[in-house]
């Protein structure tokens, strides 16, 4: 392929394997790391609101009950 | 070109326009990577002194212009942010230092890795080196100053200021080679300043690769941009409707 004459002679990289494909990782890993952190804290923080609007409905159903109850105890 | 710069400054309009550009930005920068990336390794012909070992150069040489690009863009955005208070401009000098922190670090690690065969050390406190290590430092100072603040405006006033000092550093970096001397080699073929060296096949995938980085470098920006802007702004009211809308479509999923 290319300029090598075979795919074992590219990743050999002429003696440079190491070197090169290290490199190359690191790169890979910044990439990744560039997305998935912001995405996983997007997910974090919708997470989060869910909950907070779950508590806030629960805590509106709640009220509604207790007004119910004090409503019907004083007729 | 007024109107549109004003524009920019509303979180809404930044918002809505970054979600509908990104799916082609997106599309272009795996684009540009991967025919930067599989010319570079694959089919440019070795280099005459350091044999294969150069291609590490498609990376190296993007990654450290675009580090050095990502400071610019924090110091703008935080002379932005401290002389107009544009809250806009704060939240991408935000998503700034952790992106330009990992462009420099991978400056860094792939120019160590192609020093031990070609110089013979990993490091040498030479002016180029030295110099981008400080840069990776200012960016790591960025957001340490930013965690040790509660107040989001005091913390960002601070990071501005850091910001905007440490901006003498990116021309060193620069003009590094060229003020001492340096055991890191001048402005090679694969920057834009200096196309002459080699013929185009050399430097051809380093444009590539440049571009798309510079493609990525967006969409890391963009990303943690937009987190920012629904944390800052949850008690507008787009960012309710906008809030409840991916709720409703992720409640099995988060």
């Amino acid at each position: 392929m290319g300029s090598f004459d075979s795919f074992s002679d590219f990743l050999a990289m002429g003696g440079y394997a190491t070197y090169v494909w290290s490199a190359y990782a690191f790169f890979i890993l910044v990439l990744i790391f560039n997305i998935w952190q912001p995405i996983l804290s997007r997910k974090k923080y919708l997470k989060q609101q869910l909950r907070r609007e779950q508590v806030q409905q629960e805590r509106a159903q709640a009220q509604q009950k207790r007004e119910e109850i004090t409503n019907g105890s004083a007729t | 070109m007024w109107q549109w710069l004003y524009k920019l400054t509303s979180p809404k309009w930044f918002y809505t326009i970054s979600g509908q550009l990104m799916p082609w930005l997106v599309g272009l920068t795996t684009f540009l990577l991967g025919v930067g990336l599989i010319w570079g390794l694959a089919f440019t012909p070795p280099d005459y002194q350091m044999g294969e070992n150069y291609r590490i150069a498609y990376i190296h040489v993007p990654a450290a212009s675009i580090a050095m690009g990502c400071y610019y863009m924090m110091a703008i955005m935080a002379a932005a942010f401290l002389i107009w208070r544009i809250k806009m401009a704060d939240m991408v000098a935000k998503a700034c230092a952790p992106v330009g922190m990992t462009f420099t670090a991978l400056a860094l690690f792939t120019g160590s890795v192609w020093g031990i065969p070609t110089w013979g050390t990993w490091w040498i406190w030479d002016a180029r080196l030295t110099s981008t290590l400080i840069m990776m430092f200012l960016f790591i100072g960025v957001m340490a100053l930013r965690s040790a603040y509660d107040s989001e405006t005091a913390g960002g006033k601070a990071c501005a200021v850091l910001s905007l000092v440490g901006v003498v550093n990116v021309p060193i970096i620069k003009y590094s080679v060229e003020w001492w001397n340096t055991l890191h080699q001048g402005a090679s073929s694969l920057s834009l300043s200096n196309t002459a060296a080699n013929p185009p096949e050399i430097w051809m995938p380093a444009f590539f690769v440049g571009f798309g980085l510079f493609g990525f470098y967006l969409i890391a920006i963009i990303l943690r941009t937009r987190n920012e802007i629904l944390i800052r702004e949850r008690k507008a009211e787009w960012v309710g409707e906008v809030l409840s809308a991916t709720l409703l479509v992720n409640k099995g999923k988060v």
